[in-house]
Order: structure tokens, then sequence, then C-alpha cells
């Protein structure tokens, strides 16, 4: 079964190109434009990762971080990927799993979900 | 016609008693005297009250007999000159009045000729009382002028006391009017102290240290310096300007006596305490040098007498002048120790004026300064804020960028990968991706010039720092062929720095090194050293260096060299190493690598400028 990977991005093109490259990869990937959606998706089904932007419209992205991390094990992994670099060495950044400033190369974003997804262990499955 | 008439009819007589009356009544003495033999033939009534003798004695006398012993050869030559000349006029000789008194005279002589004998008529004056007068005249004379020259001595002394007193007041600079309070005390001729000694209070110790000293220890010295004393100086000023204490006195033993002089302020009974406890001019006189209370301070300054005057003010005490007469031993005399008073008032309140003078401008000082600071704060404030500004919207510029550049960059990157195959497409392709790649670092870079968080002030050890960013770089510096060697001191003083500024300092300067030497390969060395004020971090290449015209600009804002360079790197650097009160400097020339060098000083940046510059 391909890893189930959620990408919560309020930018169209860039969950277009995050789902093609994932896709490529061989990810289950989902694109979701709120927090809100990302909410019911994480509801509906366990992940593999989450891709999470800061800035989203209505509700921060930090803010679904703490939340998926107050779930201690039955969160799971999350790289804040933002245009931002200062959130590496903010509370949040120490919260996600990794923080990542946003480029059109995306071979540091695809090793960084690898390498954690790898380390994690699996969802309650 | 008439008169001889009267004259007939007139008896002879008559006319020898008439001239009779009238010669014994004129106020001279008359004196006749035969010119042959010299021997008085008659004399008046005047004549024989000036002789006191009558003229039955006088007359038959010689002339010369009614002179005194001594004076007759000169008698008779006067009469020898009188027969000679017809008529002398002196007044050189004295009558011999009985029993034996001189009477000063006046002698005038005519010779008569009458016919039958040459006779000689000798009128004398009694001028005894005008002499006396002259001599009175003269006496008074000498005493006007003798008083004229006291009094001129009066007031050279007190222009030369109003001339030392106008010039201390004048004078702002301690050593001067010590100076000049010395010389007054010791070098005019008025002054009656051959040595004196300015002890200073230091309130801190509660002491007075020898400060200034004048005059010579002893009667060699006296003789070397005494006679460069200018004898034609006639004012204080010309004195002082002639015989400055430094090239004076500069060899002069006074200077070893004063450096050894030191006294407690408050406690003991010497001189010095009692004048600074009394308030008033102490002087030990010789007979009680050997006081034990005195003995010490005799026998430091090697005399028996010595006058010691406090330096004081109203409302302060600033030391004391000890004199003395070391040389010529002479007794200490009052109008010396008022002189030596007076002066000391006029020096404490010049010392006092000084002071004063000197807490001000100090003052003065501290306020410009303060203000210069405070300007200079206002204008980097200003400037911050600016920056702040420009910064804030530069940030929101770049973060809004950086979104749709990620989306074409990703989507060409994914398109070069899928038209590898097709020559011409991939190529195109792989531009987008290289110029979107270019512009992504110049947005990193550009917000790291202006994005900086919260700047953090550690103590920081540079060799530290060193060891990681070579350690983080390893990797990709040893797949550039690129080797690094660490040359740090042991004993490298801490920093107070922003640590993470300074390791993208570093990460600038071996990546700028490493991408000279791509390709080619080479080395990268990281030293450090400890200057006196500064300490350093150099980072060397083997790299192919570069010209001066490359040089000159490799500070400015968006030059660069690298085909996929920000031209940011360096200028950032720069203005870290500026936050942080030093500098970044290069050497380089084509063929022989470069080296830059971090300059970061030994203490603290204190302004706040450097914190608010980020706010």
């Amino acid at each position: 079964m391909k890893p189930r990977l959620l990408i919560v991005e309020d930018e169209p093109h860039l969950c277009e190109l995050y789902a093609l490259e994932f896709g490529e990869e061989g990810y289950d990937a989902l694109c979701v434009h709120t927090v809100a959606a990302a909410r019911e998706a994480l509801a509906a089904g366990p992940c593999a990762a989450v891709i999470l932007d800061v800035q989203l419209p209505g509700c921060s992205g930090l803010e679904l971080l703490d939340e998926i991390k107050q779930k201690g094990a039955a969160g799971c992994p999350v790289v804040l990927f933002s245009a931002y670099a200062t959130h590496r060495e903010s509370r949040a950044g120490q919260l996600a799993d990794a923080v990542l400033t946003k480029s059109g190369n995306l071979t540091e974003l695809k090793d960084t979900v690898k390498r954690i997804i790898s380390t994690t262990a699996p969802p309650a499955a | 016609m008439c008169s001889e008439t009267a004259m007939t009819q007139d008896t002879r007589s008559d006319i020898a008693q008439r001239y009779q009356f009238v010669v014994d009544n004129v106020s001279d003495a008359v004196v006749l005297v035969d010119a042959p033999t010299g021997a008085v033939i008659e004399v008046n009534r005047t004549a024989e009250a000036l002789y006191r003798q009558g003229r039955n004695v006088l007359v038959g006398r010689p002339f010369a007999e009614l002179f005194p012993h001594e004076q007759r050869e000169m008698a008779s030559l006067r009469m020898q000159e009188t027969r000679q000349y017809s008529y002398i006029d002196c007044d050189d000789l004295d009558a011999l009045a009985l029993p034996s008194a001189h009477v000063a005279i006046h002698l005038t002589g005519r010779l008569i000729r009458t016919g039958a004998q040459d006779v000689l008529l000798f009128t004398i004056r009694n001028i005894a009382s005008h002499r006396a007068l002259i001599g009175n005249l003269l006496a008074t004379q000498n005493a006007l002028i003798k008083n004229q020259i006291k009094l001129e001595n009066r007031i050279r002394e007190l222009s030369a006391l109003t001339e030392v007193t106008t010039r201390i007041l004048n004078t702002r600079d301690l050593d001067d009017i010590l100076d000049v309070v010395l010389m007054a005390v010791t070098l005019g001729t008025m002054w009656a102290f051959n040595r004196a000694v300015i002890c200073l209070h230091d309130p801190a110790t509660d002491t007075l240290r020898g400060t200034a000293g004048m005059g010579p220890s002893d009667g060699t010295e006296a003789e070397e310096l005494w006679p460069m004393l200018n004898p034609q100086a006639a004012t204080l000023s010309e004195l002082v300007a002639t015989c400055h204490r430094s090239q004076m006195f500069a060899e002069a033993r006074v200077n070893r006596l004063v450096a050894t002089l030191a006294f407690p302020a408050s406690e003991g009974n010497s001189p010095v305490q009692r004048a600074i406890r009394e308030h008033q001019t102490v002087v030990v006189p010789d007979d009680a040098c050997a006081l034990p209370e005195n003995a010490g301070l005799c026998e430091q300054f090697g005399v028996r007498s010595l006058a010691v005057t406090p330096l004081m003010s109203a409302s302060s005490f600033y030391g004391v002048i000890i004199a003395d007469n070391n040389v010529t031993r002479a007794t200490i005399l009052p109008e010396a120790v008022e002189q030596l008073e007076v002066f000391a008032r006029q020096a404490s309140m010049a010392i006092e004026n000084a002071q004063l003078y000197r807490r001000l401008q100090r003052s003065i000082d501290d306020l410009s300064a303060a203000n210069e600071e405070l300007k200079l704060n206002r204008d980097k404030l200003l400037k911050a804020e600016r920056l702040s500004t420009i910064g804030r919207v530069t940030a929101q510029v770049a973060h809004e960028i950086r979104n749709p550049l990620t989306a074409i960059g990703g989507f060409a990157r994914n398109l070069a990968r899928k038209l590898g195959r097709q020559e011409e497409l991939g190529r195109l392709a792989n531009i987008i991706v290289e110029e979107v790649d270019r512009l992504e670092l110049l947005l990193t870079e550009l917000l790291g010039y202006t994005r900086r968080s919260q700047p953090r002030w550690v103590e920081t050890d540079l060799g530290e720092v060193a060891r990681d960013v070579a350690r983080m770089l390893h990797d990709e510096l040893k797949s550039a062929g690129v080797s690094v060697a660490l040359d740090l001191a042991g004993d490298l003083p801490p920093v107070t720095a922003q640590r993470e500024h300074v390791e993208q300092v570093l990460i600038n300067l071996l990546r700028n090194a490493k991408q000279a030497m791509d390709g080619a390969g080479g080395a990268i060395s990281i030293s450090s050293r400890a200057e006196q004020t500064a300490v350093q971090l150099t980072v060397s290449d083997t790299g192919p260096g570069m010209p001066q015209e490359v040089i000159d600009r490799l500070f400015e804002g968006f030059f660069t060299t690298k085909r996929d360079g920000s031209g940011l790197g360096l200028p950032i650097s720069r203005q870290i190493m500026q936050e942080h009160g030093g500098d970044i400097s290069v050497s380089s020339s084509p063929g022989a690598g470069a080296a830059f060098t971090l300059h970061f000083p030994r203490t603290a940046p204190t302004s706040i400028e450097t914190a608010s510059a980020h706010r």
C-alpha cells in the first residue's frame, strides 16, 4: 500500500507540484488548502506524514501542528515547509519533525519525508 | 661845586669820625694789613667781636695769626695773592676766635695803593650759621634720598606682588601656579628664602606628598644655580621666562627631596601638621629644632630653622609650603614669613580656581561627549528604523515571491527530468531551473540581510564556532576536493558575539573559498590570533586569488564574480562584523590565494543601536 501523505498548502500550483512529485515517488498524496480540511482528512484516516505550510487562510498551520503533536504517539510526523526560515528557531520548529524552507528543488523535502517515515513507528494500524 | 664847598667847611676829623662809625658798624669784620710786613694796622668793632679780642691786642699782630695754626700757611698765601692780584674771595678759612674756637668765615681781600704804603683791606664775614644750615640741608637731603630708595624698594615689592598675584590667578595649570609661587618665594632679591617645597594634599589617602620644589640643596649647587638667574630680570615675569623650573631644576637635588616627602595630614605634631591644624604659619627657630616634634622635619630638610605655611581657602585645604635658608643659614625674618603667607594665600586661591576650572572643564567635556553620543545614537536609530522598515517590506516581498518561485522551480525541474532525453527542450527547462535556483539563493541571502531574529549576545569561543562550521561543511567541501585545516590558538579569549551570525559569516567565507577553488580543489585553513585589543579569525584559501579591482568591490551589495552568486554574502558579512564592533578585511593577489580576516574587539560592543537595528 502506498504511504498516505497529507499536504496542507493553500497555493493551488504548489499543491499540484507536490502531488505530482510525490505521486511519482510512489506516495498517495492528498492535498488540502485549509487547516479545517486537514483536520477532516486526518480524522478520516491515518497519514504517514504531513507536509504543512504555515501561512494558511483563516487558521495558522502552527495550530494544526500543535494539535497533532498533542496526540503524542497517536500523532504523525510533520514537516513544516514554509517560505519563512524563522520557524526553525521557534517553538514550532522544536515541535515539528523537520523544518524546511520552500524551494523549487524538492529533493531535500523528499529525502526528509522518506527519512522520517522510515524512522517513525507506523501509526496504529 | 656845592660838595667841595661843604668839604672845605667840614673838619677832617668830622669826616674821619663818620667813616670810623660806618666802618665799626658794618656787619663784616674789617682788618687793615700793612702790605709789606703783613702786620695788622687797623680793625673795626665787628672784628673785635669776631675775634673776642680788643683792638689793642689785634693791631700789630701778623695777619696769619688771626687763623688757626694749620691754616696760617694758607692765610699767608691768600695775603700774597691779594698783593699780587689785588683781589681775592674765598671761604675755605676759619677765624681763630678766643680761646680756640674756629669760626667759618668768608674772606675777601683787596689791595689799596695809598701812595705812601700799600694796604691790604680784608673783610671777614662770619658764615658759621650759614655752614650749619648747609650741613642741615645736606643731612635732610640724604635722609630724603634714603627714604626715596626705601619707597622705591617698597613700590618694587608691591608691583612684584601684584604681578605674582595676577600671574597666579590667571594661570589655570597647576604646575605653572606652583612654579610661579616657588619662584616668588625663592628667586627674587626681595624674598628671603633659599629653598621652598610644595606638598599637596591627596584627599583619598589624607596624605601630603611632595609635589614641587625649587632652590639649591647646598652651596655647590647654589654656585651653579644662582648665577643662572638673570640679574637683569627686573620683573618676576622676566625671571619666570628666563628660568623655568623644569629646565633649571630638572637635575637639582631638591627634586630628590621632594620625591621623599610624604606626611599624614591629620596625625602627628610636626610643624607640617601644626600648620594644618592651626591654619597658620609655623616657624621653627634655630633653638627649637632639637624639640622632638620638630627634629624629624628639620633633619629631613637638613636645616635648623624652617617655616611651614598652609595652602588653604575658606572651604578647602590643598597642602603646605615648606621654606628654609639651607644655603645661607640666615635667620627667617618676620618680613619673609609675611611674604610667604601672602604667596600662600594667592596660591591657595589659584589652586582653588584651577580645580574649579578643571572640574568645570571636565563637566563641559562630559556634556559635549554625551551630546555627541546622543546625536550619533539618534542618527543610528534613525538609520536603524529606516533599515528596519525596508527590511520588513523586503521580507514580505521576498516571502510573497518565494511561493510562485517554488512552483516555477518545481515544475521546471519536473519538466527537465522528463525532457532529459529530448535534448533541446531539456536544456531549456534546465535553464529555468538554474535561474530559479539563483533567485532562491538571492532571496535566502536577502532575507538573511534584512530579517534577523532578536540578536542574542553571548560569550562566544570563536575557535569552537570555527570547528563547528568546519564540521558542518565538511562533506560539502570534501566533495569539491577542498580540505580544511584548523590552526586555532588554545588560549583564545572569548568574545561577546551573536554566535549564529558569526557562523553565517564563516559559512559564507568557507563557501566562497570552496567556489573559488571549485573544480581544481585546494586547501582552506582557519587560523586564530589574539591581539592586545582584538581577536582575529582568518580564512585563507589556495585559490586563484583576486586582482585589486575585484577586491575593491568585494563588499559592494550585488557585486559578484560567480555565475550563481547573489553578491550579498560579503556585504552581509561585513555588516555583521561591524555590528560586532569589528570588521572584515581581505588580502589577496592573483595566483596567491585569498585570506579574509575577521576582527573582533576584545570588549563587548556597548551601544544599544546594534540591538535596535534588528527590531
